[in-house]
């Protein structure tokens, strides 16, 4: 039995009446890595909000979202939260605003220890300092005494991380995690990403509209657009062989190391023009 | 360096707006037409007796010289002398100075007590049946007057259950119980009507937390949303919060020295009404002055509050 | 929802300006003269809410105090915007030390609540509805020059305004055709918002006697009177409360309304 089991999961909000998702289908393994890729506004943010069981109480929706064999559709907020921090967390775009500005970082990870751990606060500092390290951060007990806005980027979504990692979850998403970093602090950020989710062996649902950023993580891909999956398969295979126009566009732009130098750079649209094929 | 400024800053605003009202309410009292002796003296006085009395009271120097004999002895501490009964408006203010604290104190802390939970409610079911009648309730609370709130706990808890004194007052060192007895009906009605006034205010100042990231990371870790909004949102809604609240010291005070007229508590407010009723002028010019001077000290010290609040705040402190 | 805030809020300021209309014309009794044998009678066919401590109905004497509501309200809000727009326009637009100024005056203005400022004046020249709507007007400035400037300050800041001034419009020119047009829904808003609170603080100067002198009726005076009569003739003090109370909601919420209507980016704005 897969870990994560979403099936014809459709979402609307209010009276709008194209729906955000629409009959989205996918399942991962235990341990294994997914990467969601798509445009804004393709339904890829709404999917990790529907599997965290966060959207708003004005979204309507229907499908199943399996999740270590609860009904996420069915669960009360109680049973919601129990899950949230322990079995799925979640890894936001925005480092800057993610934290709380008015608390310690060590404390906010701790907390998190605590919420689902119940440990006493010796042994939470440890661990919190020892997985602070864990993601990366160098001087680890003076991280966990700053305030976030005394932290770079950087080290705050490696806070972030920390603070999705510490109760050893079995599913970790993230969403856009490196979008908001310079180019350089993306790069090891992602390695690192890489390297604790090994030594976690925890499953990720890793969004990105980046196909050069999913594929450093991930080695299955799910190609989203306009609320549905439109394809499925291995970053290699979708590398070799794009089948959906819109995917085709996505490789191109991924590989510029393949265009001919003096050509016009190409774009999605070249080969996907929105409201066409439909 | 920057908090420094801050700081500078919100002193030089104090500094300005006290001598500002200072000049303010000198000019009422000697610059329009109404002079000061002829008002005290009344109409039928002669001009002679109006003539001495000028003299003693030193209203025939030039205006900015009497300005400044003034407001040096207000910077001293001494608010004048009552023309009527010759004691020192200190004298007067000491002793009805205790009720009116007690009554703005607690009226703070209980519209507190009752705007924040009733505005969190308001911010976290907005949507739903329970944030619209939470914030009905507040718009009714708003347009009801501090004094009818005040005659109509009367009415109920003095008139119709017998349950509570209708007015009066006992001070506390006197008999502890009945001093409690008195106060509580106009504490109610002031923190009640006031709270009506804040519950908008926390919650907006919830709502905008809501909207934050760091709450759905708060939700994302496992926090129930009442719990996330308590951990998170207490703190970073106290930093807007704060300055509201040094917006309502003022309007707390004022809403006292009505409710002190409704119960008939000997505060401040008592004190100004007689003087105004008996024409007594520096009574009141001494006795507004003073009134001033605490709105604005408070006013000052509740902003100064949200530095302690805000590690951004304190952080530049520490770092100077 | 938000259209039926604004529907209440018309209807109920709409009877407070016809009872006003209605007062000018006819009043069931009159609402000045004492008949000591009709004193404290209970609401009945003749004295629809019964008669006070004077023996005067009091339904006609609420009718009159609708007419000092309006009055007091509309004078001293209009005094208040008349000082406070375009000194808040003037320091929005110009700034520097020209805003300083105007920003800590309307500081000075502020530590002195309309009471305190009623007390004063009452002090020197005897309460009266005028010393009421002077102290309510001046204590309201602030409020309009602050909403005037900071919205004031968003106009400058849009394209269009920098492009007329790059094209030489005068200062004038601006603050007419651009400045003006733009504020003057939030300067509506505030108005209506501001007419609530005189007629809160108006309540309470006369609740007090620092406003219209016996005999004449506001809605305050009369709650003054009715306390007198509490363990006799309760319902005196219910009529007036409740008079006011419709009042403020109604122009409370013709303002809500007003600012959700008018714009809808406003809405979470306190």
């Amino acid at each position: 039995m897969s870990l994560l089991d979403v099936c014809d999961l459709s979402v609307t909000f209010g009276r709008r009446h194209r729906p955000a998702l629409d009959g989205v289908c996918f399942s991962l393994d235990a341990g294994c890595r997914l990467g969601v890729i798509g445009e804004s506004g393709s339904g890829k943010t709404v999917t990790a909000l529907a599997v965290m069981g966060l959207l708003p109480e004005y979204a309507r929706v229907s499908g199943k979202v399996e999740l270590a064999g609860h009904q996420i559709t069915h669960l009360s907020e109680a049973g919601l939260a129990r899950l949230r921090g322990d079995v799925v967390t979640m890894v936001f775009q925005e480092p800057m605003t993610a934290l709380d500005p008015t608390m310690r970082v060590g404390r906010q990870v701790a907390e998190v220890l605590r919420l689902h751990a119940g440990t006493e606060s010796g042994p939470a500092r440890a661990a919190v300092i020892n997985m602070l390290g864990e993601v990366g951060l160098e001087d680890p007990e003076r991280v966990a005494d700053a305030y976030p806005h005394q932290l770079s980027g950087g080290q705050r979504q490696r806070v972030s991380l920390a603070m999705a990692l510490i109760n050893a979850p079995d599913l970790v998403i993230c969403d856009e995690p490196t979008t908001a970093l310079d180019v350089t602090v993306q790069a090891t950020v992602l390695a690192k990403l890489n390297d604790v989710l090994d030594a976690s062996g925890a499953a990720c649902l890793f969004i990105s509209h980046d196909l050069a950023v999913v594929s450093q993580v991930c080695d299955q891909v799910a190609v989203m657009l306009d609320g549905r999956i439109v394809e499925t398969g291995s970053v290699a295979e979708l590398f070799a062989r794009p089948q959906h126009p819109y995917t085709q566009g996505l490789v191109a732009t991924a590989r510029l190391d393949q265009t001919i130098p003096g050509q016009r750079l190409p774009v999605v649209e070249d080969f996907y023009r929105p409201g066409v094929s439909r | 360096m920057q908090l420094a400024g801050r700081i500078l800053t919100r002193l030089g605003v104090f500094a300005i707006s006290l001598v500002g009202a200072s000049v303010l309410i000198f000019v009422i009292t000697h610059a329009l037409p109404g002079d000061v002796a002829q008002t005290l003296l009344g109409d039928q006085a002669t001009p002679e007796a109006v003539a001495q009395l000028r003299a003693e009271l030193g209203l025939d120097r030039p205006l900015v010289v009497q300005y400044l004999d003034w407001f040096g002895h207000v910077l001293t501490g001494d608010f004048g002398v009552s023309h009527l009964s010759g004691d020192a408006v200190v004298s007067l203010l000491l002793p009805r100075l205790a009720v009116t604290m007690w009554l703005v104190g607690f009226s703070m802390i209980g519209s507190l007590l009752l705007a924040i939970p009733a505005g969190m409610l308001a911010a976290l079911k907005r949507r739903s049946w329970q944030g619209i009648v939470v914030s009905a309730t507040a718009q009714l609370g708003m347009a009801i007057p501090v004094f009818w709130g005040g005659i109509l706990a009367v009415m109920v808890f003095a008139v119709w259950l017998r349950w509570l004194p209708a007015n009066g007052y006992v001070p506390l060192t006197q008999n502890p119980g009945s001093w409690a007895a008195h106060l509580v009906m106009p504490v109610v009605t002031l923190s009640v009507v006031q709270a009506a006034v804040l519950i908008r205010y926390v919650r907006a100042a919830f709502v905008e937390v809501l909207n934050e990231d760091y709450y759905r990371t708060a939700r994302s870790v496992g926090w129930t949303p009442m719990r996330a909004l308590l951990r998170h949102g207490l703190r970073n809604a106290s930093i807007s919060l704060v300055t509201v609240l040094g917006l309502q010291v003022s309007s707390v005070l004022v809403g006292a020295i009505v409710v002190e007229s409704v119960f008939n508590l000997p505060g401040l407010g008592s004190l100004l009404l007689t003087a105004v009723s008996q024409r007594d002028l520096l009574v009141v010019q001494g006795t507004v002055m003073f009134l001033v001077l605490a709105v604005l000290v408070i006013s000052a010290v509740v902003d100064f509050s949200y530095l302690l609040i805000d590690p951004r705040q304190r952080a530049a402190r520490e770092a100077r | 929802m938000k259209r039926a805030q604004l529907i209440a809020g018309v209807v109920l300021v709409g009877v407070v300006v016809l009872a006003t209309v209605v007062s000018l014309f006819w009043m069931p009794f009159d609402p000045l003269r004492v008949v000591p044998g009709q004193r404290l009678l209970p609401p009945g066919p003749v004295h629809w809410l019964g008669t006070d401590g004077f023996g005067i109905d009091i339904f006609s004497r609420l009718l009159l105090g609708a007419r000092s509501v309006l009055l007091v309200g509309i004078i001293s809000v209009g005094l208040a915007a008349v000082v406070g727009i375009p000194l808040g326009m003037l320091a929005g637009q110009a700034g520097g030390w020209i805003d300083d100024v105007v920003m800590r005056l309307s500081d000075v203005v502020y530590a002195l609540p309309a009471l305190l400022l009623a007390i004063l004046l009452a002090s020197v020249f005897g309460a009266s509805t005028v010393t009421a709507m002077v102290s309510i007007g001046v204590a309201t400035i602030p409020a309009f020059a602050r909403v005037a400037r900071a919205g004031t300050l968003q106009v400058m800041a849009a394209d269009y305004v920098l492009a007329a001034r790059a094209s030489g419009t005068s200062w004038w020119g601006v603050a007419w055709r651009h400045v003006a047009p733009n504020i003057a829904p939030v300067l509506g808003v505030q108005a209506s918002v501001g007419f609530a609170m005189a007629i809160l603080a108006e309540a309470a100067l006369s609740y007090l006697g620092l406003a219209t002198p016996r005999p004449n009726p506001t809605w305050g005076n009369m709650l003054r009177d009715a306390q007198d009569y509490i363990f006799v003739a309760p319902l005196q003090a219910v009529w007036p409360g409740l008079a006011i109370a419709m009042a403020v909601l109604g122009f409370n919420l013709l303002g809500d309304g007003l600012r959700d209507y008018l714009d809808p980016r406003l809405r979470e704005v306190p």
